[in-house]
């Protein structure tokens, strides 16, 4: 244990600090803590001895990084406060610091900079990304328009699309939005003018025959045997419709004419027609109707011939003079923000706007009711109020950005807005303490919506996003489309959703007994027993679930045409314990050239390529890691053998461990205490909406700590929660 | 590979040749005409030379609209396939890749030697892609970040687009045009933010515009369509709720801002300096009185990818000819994209096929993307070529740019650049000529001889040291 004793006095240090804050402040504070800030930095070039001279001094230092002109900047401590809390120094291959003096490390160097650990961060005000305005518009008015696609795609910061740090209001944002809004008040609130019932007045002419001879005679189409008289019409939209039909009989035979109305498919009347064609009746009838295209038709269903009855008693027709149709007659029916409208708002337009505002703003009744008037008072003449205030409403600031610790635990746990249980809440100051933070967090992940932290987070955090633009080459990987492609990122949406949600281990994100998957997917994988579209979950005996071995994990990071051993190292190296290995420098000979042109296997082409000084530094690690997963292929099929050579999956690093394959692979991340840390640190930036600062860095250590204790997804979003408590 | 796509000939389906018929001679559409109807500036320009009025940017020296592009390839390219050689009239004989603009090299000159310095490392590191994405039109060495503090610089089409819009010649200050829309995950590059990788367009340091990249939203936004047989009634009510609604947006905007800390404030800023543009547009629209040309309807968006860069280009070539906009970028893929060419026999990623290593076959493939860019490039050429415009071909009142920041994929090096430029620049710039200039030259002189002529006067633009001889 070579860092033993250099641990041992930052961990005094580090108590030092707490006795300060907690005790030496009541009483003789500043010179406690002048003390202890001398300790922490003594700690801290105990630290620095052990790990980062020999590398960081004299003329050359490695990475052109001089302690000691850090030193003369006065900025070694934030220098090396930075590499501790990436964790990316000492490198691989050097002996590395336990986490817990990496823990200590910090603590001391943060108290030698007289930072304060903070409790709640800055979380900076943000506008909402597309995706969260596509789901902020599901929830408050009922409606999924598609012309939110049309709003521009978020640019991705810190790996994720809803950082402040990357993001802007461009025109085309806000022209895009504007657009989409006026869209979404059309579908949200009903045009009167479009329920103006019409009629379609549809006479002989008009009337064609189905399934019978007959003749247009006397103002009528005269039907001569068992058929139809069929009308057109073109509802658009969904009610209820009347329909008249002016019909008389030849009649003959024991019994009248006999008629069964028919609209679009469904059978709306039948009616005895005892009248003659010189005085024809009318049959009524209603009936609901879908929107579009629908016949009309009337049916002639009882045709009767006796040729050798009497003249006048021979033959049965059936006449139809006229079909009027008249749709719609009912109300419409309410939109789901209609009826929202009613239960939650008074009658007054104006009362209507202040709930809306009240809701979608996030505001409370009074502020809401000044503000409708506002909104009343700005509205063109002759315009429809509700399609107004609803524009009005989405294209403001007070919509579009977010600002309060209720609008980013919202944002974080479902990509949408409060609802009002968030809001009493909030505004009951409960937000503002752990307990009643907290309470909200366990009931919002307990509502359907939250599955958006897998599909949001979960499905940027491990790159998944990227298959997308994966397009493996069919040549090689018959039947992999565009279908298989989203049932695999569905696969593991769904994976971390059912980690969430069950309270399992973050282990168990790695390895467990079950994955999802429709027919295609479980076929691709070699599972039987999967039948139909649906995805469901299977079971997957001998630890054989987890993102590990998940197609979209396993195809995101393939080329299209094979495996990249390069970039899977590279995945989990980033992903998995935010260590991102520095990239390639340009120039490098990619794997074939350097191996001669020739073909060879993966494993000795790497094995040339990590030869080259330039590339062994990061490919050591990479390589090996990448290389455990050779077993599947670049669409995440289990494979025995590439290219006519067995495949063998185990490999060391640098460090002398071994790896056997994906278990290996998973069992070493699992021990590896970055793994943890990379799970908040990457929850943290998205649940911030902006990239992490070194002042971060007490709070989001304190977060990864406590999920030793409970080292479950769940619990891991529950501290990462508490981080907003700093929103203004 | 049922569909050839490496022809660049004519029209398949019949919305697409919709499009096509109003753009080609196949109706003489006049085009002051058709600028009365849709743009606002062009014949007002005519007259209107007054200091300060549209007549005084962005114009050639018969008082027409001068344009200028920006058509960007990624992953630089193999430079033995595309160097042209020289001809004995000071012209050029077409390369492999250079072939499918043999019959229009009248309009295009090749140079050679122009360099972007600040798209080299200069001690960041690796990250050559989203760095020369970012510096291509702006000639900055954009700030290594992940997202916070991102800054790369004013691009070129962006400084000429803001004196544009200050007078207000055109509907849109400039177009930004391309093939991706942002990536999807991580990090871009090496620690740049995917912002560098997918932008070539800046509005401010800190600040892409953002690019469009489906036909029919292009062309929707070009001509304001509204819901079909919109009344005029609808549609000036449309108009007169959209300039309210962004009155109230402007004002919730401005308490926001007054409320909030200083870095979030930068934020809201933008959303106010976008509720100004609009009401900028809503204003051009309500003077506007025609609708949409006869002959001319809106395009699908094809899967193809082939199919859907070619409909983008043609509402570039329509924005040029009914002068919407006389800036416009054109983004053929993101910076470093890897995309697969199906079409071309190709099913390896473009980017990884770069790093070649000298291996003949992926040499050969990656010479066979290059040819099928230029190919897209030569089908704006043809179009512009193929309008006339007051008694010349429109191409001629053009100054259209092909180039990367990255001169060889293998290599990542950033000098002596593949750059061309068609058109004339309304009779400024010679067309048809190998133009050998010093190497190491800045591609921001070019910039900056351009801007001349689009009448902004700027000192410089990126690491300019001056006009770039040779260009007329």
């Amino acid at each position: 244990m070579a860092g033993a004793a250099a641990a041992l006095g930052l961990w005094g240090a580090l108590w030092v600090s707490r006795s300060a804050h907690e005790t030496g402040l009541a009483r003789d504070g500043a010179s406690v803590i002048v003390h202890a800030r001398a300790d922490a930095a003594g700690s801290v070039e105990g630290f620095v001895a052990e790990h980062c001279i020999r590398c960081h001094e004299g003329e050359r230092p490695k990475g052109r990084f001089s302690l000691e002109a850090s030193r003369r900047h006065g900025s070694w401590l934030a220098d090396v406060l930075a590499r501790v809390d990436a964790r990316d120094m000492p490198p691989d291959g050097e002996p590395r610091p336990h986490e817990s003096e990496y823990v200590q490390a910090a603590s001391a160097i943060r108290l030698a900079m007289g930072d304060a650990a903070p409790s709640t961060l800055d979380v900076p005000v943000r506008r909402l990304s597309r995706e969260e305005l596509r789901r902020a518009v599901r929830d408050i008015f009922g409606v999924d328009e598609p012309s939110i696609d049309a709003i521009p795609a978020d640019d991705i910061g810190n790996g994720f699309d809803n950082s402040a740090d990357v993001q802007r209001a461009p025109a085309l944002w806000l022209e895009r939005v504007v657009e989409a809004a006026e869209r979404i008040a059309a579908q949200a609130v009903r045009d009167p003018a479009d329920r103006e019932p019409r009629t379609w007045s549809l006479g002989a002419d008009d009337l064609v025959l189905k399934g019978t001879n007959g003749a247009r005679r006397g103002g009528a189409l005269v039907l001569y045997s068992s058929g139809a008289a069929v009308g057109r019409i073109d509802t658009g939209a969904e009610g209820r419709a009347r329909i008249v039909a002016t019909v008389s009989g030849q009649q003959a035979g024991p019994q009248h004419v006999r008629i069964d109305i028919v609209a679009g498919g469904r059978r709306a009347g039948s009616f005895d027609v005892p009248q003659r064609p010189d005085a024809p009746g009318q049959f009524v009838c209603e009936v609901p109707m879908r929107p579009g295209r629908h016949a009309i038709e009337v049916r002639f269903t009882n045709d009767y011939l006796d040729r050798d009855a009497p003249e006048g008693d021979r033959d049965r027709n059936c006449c139809v003079h006229a079909v009027d149709v008249t749709f719609p007659i009912d109300a419409p029916p309410p939109t789901p923000f209609e009826s929202w409208l009613a239960r939650n708002a008074g009658p007054s337009t104006e009362d209507r706007i202040a709930a809306l505002l009240s809701r979608a703003w996030r505001i409370d009744a009074d502020e809401a009711r000044i503000e409708a008037r506002r909104v009343v008072a700005a509205m063109p003449d002759g315009d429809d109020p509700m399609r107004f205030a609803v524009m009005a409403t989405i294209a403001s600031p007070r919509f579009l950005y977010a600002e309060s610790v209720a609008d980013r635990l919202a944002l974080f746990l479902w990509s949408s807005f409060p609802d009002d249980e968030l809001m009493r809440a909030s505004r009951a100051g409960e937000l503002a303490t752990e307990r009643g933070l907290s309470a909200q967090v366990t009931r919002m992940l307990a509502d359907p919506r939250a599955s958006a932290i897998s599909e949001r987070f979960a499905v940027q955090w491990l790159q998944v996003g990227r298959l997308a633009d994966a397009r493996p080459d069919p040549a090689r990987f018959e039947g992999v489309d565009r279908a298989l492609l989203d049932s695999m990122a569905t696969e593991t949406v769904l994976y971390v959703d059912s980690i969430l949600r069950e309270r399992r281990r973050i282990d168990e994100l790695l390895e467990s007994d079950f994955g999802f998957m429709d027919e295609r997917l479980a076929r691709h994988y070699g599972v039987a027993g999967v039948w139909g579209a649906g995805m469901r979950r299977v079971p997957l005996p001998d630890r054989g679930g987890g993102v590990l071995r998940q197609a979209s994990v396993l195809t995101a990071t393939s080329h299209p045409t094979a495996t990249s051993p390069v970039k899977r190292g590279k995945w989990v190296m980033e992903v998995l314990l935010d260590a991102p290995p520095p990239p390639a420098p340009p120039g490098v000979p990619p794997l074939s050239a350097s191996a001669g042109g020739g073909a060879m296997p993966m494993r000795e082409a790497l094995a040339i390529h990590r030869a080259d000084p330039n590339c062994a530094s990061c490919h050591v690690v990479m390589d090996a890691i990448g290389l455990a997963f050779e077993s599947r292929d670049a669409t995440g099929r289990v494979r025995a053998a590439e290219g006519g050579d067995p495949i063998d999956d185990s490999t060391v690093l640098p460090d002398g461990t071994r790896i056997a394959g994906v278990d290996g692979v998973a069992a070493w991340v699992q021990a590896d205490p970055r793994f943890a840390r990379a799970l908040v640190r990457h929850m943290a930036v998205y649940a911030l909406g902006r990239g992490l600062r070194p002042e971060d860095g007490a709070a989001i250590d304190a977060a990864v700590e406590s999920l030793r204790h409970e080292p479950t997804l769940w619990h891991a979003v529950h501290r990462v929660a508490q981080l907003l408590r700093g929103a203004a | 590979m049922t569909r050839s796509d490496r022809s660049t000939s004519g029209p398949r389906d019949p919305s697409r040749r919709l499009v096509l018929r109003g753009l080609g001679a196949a109706i003489a559409l006049p085009w002051l005409e058709s600028v009365r109807t849709v743009g606002q500036g062009a014949m007002a320009l005519a007259q209107g030379t007054a200091a300060g009025g549209p007549g005084t940017i962005a114009v050639c020296a018969d008082g027409m609209p001068m344009r200028m592009g920006f058509f960007f390839v990624p992953n630089g390219v193999h430079p033995g396939s595309f160097a042209p050689r020289a001809a004995a009239d000071g012209g050029w004989i077409a390369s492999p890749t250079l072939e499918p603009l043999a019959a229009l090299r009248q309009h295009v000159s090749v140079h050679t030697g122009l360099a972007h310095a600040n798209a080299c490392a200069l001690g960041d590191g690796p990250g050559d892609h989203a760095r020369s994405a970012a510096c291509f039109l702006t000639g900055v060495h954009p700030v290594k970040t992940a997202g916070a503090d991102i800054s790369a610089g004013i691009s070129v089409d962006q400084v000429a687009a803001r004196s544009i819009g200050r007078v207000g010649s055109t509907r849109f200050a400039s177009l930004e045009l391309g093939a991706d829309g942002s990536a999807h995950a991580g990090d871009c590059d090496s620690g740049y933010s995917c912002a560098y990788s997918s932008n070539i367009s800046w509005r401010a340091p800190d600040s892409p515009a953002p690019k469009e990249t489906d036909p029919r939203r292009i062309f929707e936004r070009l001509f304001g369509i509204g819901a079909d047989g919109e009344t005029r009634e609808r549609r000036s009510m449309r108009l007169a709720r959209r300039r309210s609604i962004l009155d109230l947006a402007g004002a919730d905007a401005s308490a926001l801002a007054s409320r909030v800390s200083a870095a979030d404030r930068r934020r809201i800023d933008d959303y106010l300096e976008s509720v100004r543009e609009i009401e900028r547009q809503v204003q051009a629209a309500e003077r506007r009185t025609g609708e949409v040309p006869d002959g001319i309807s809106a395009p699908d968006s094809p899967r193809d990818h082939g199919e859907r860069l070619r409909l983008i280009a043609d509402m570039m070539v329509l924005a040029w000819r009914l002068d919407l906009t006389r800036v416009t970028t054109f983004m053929v893929a993101n910076e470093g994209s890897n995309r697969p060419f199906p079409h071309l026999g190709i099913s390896d990623g473009h980017h990884h096929l770069t790093h070649h290593g000298g291996e003949r076959d992926k040499v050969e493939k990656v010479g066979r993307i290059d040819r099928w860019h230029v190919e897209q490039f030569a089908y704006v050429v043809e179009r512009l070529a193929g309008i006339e415009e007051a008694g010349v071909p429109l191409i001629d009142r053009c100054m259209l740019v092909y180039g990367a920041a990255i001169a060889d994929g293998n290599l990542h090096n950033h000098e002596d650049l593949p750059v061309m430029v068609a058109g004339r620049g309304g009779g400024t710039i010679g067309a048809g000529r190998l133009v050998a200039h010093q190497s190491g030259t800045p591609m921001c002189n070019l910039y900056l001889s351009m801007l001349a002529r689009m009448r902004v006067r700027e000192p410089r633009i990126g690491d300019s040291t001056g006009e770039l001889a040779g260009l007329s």
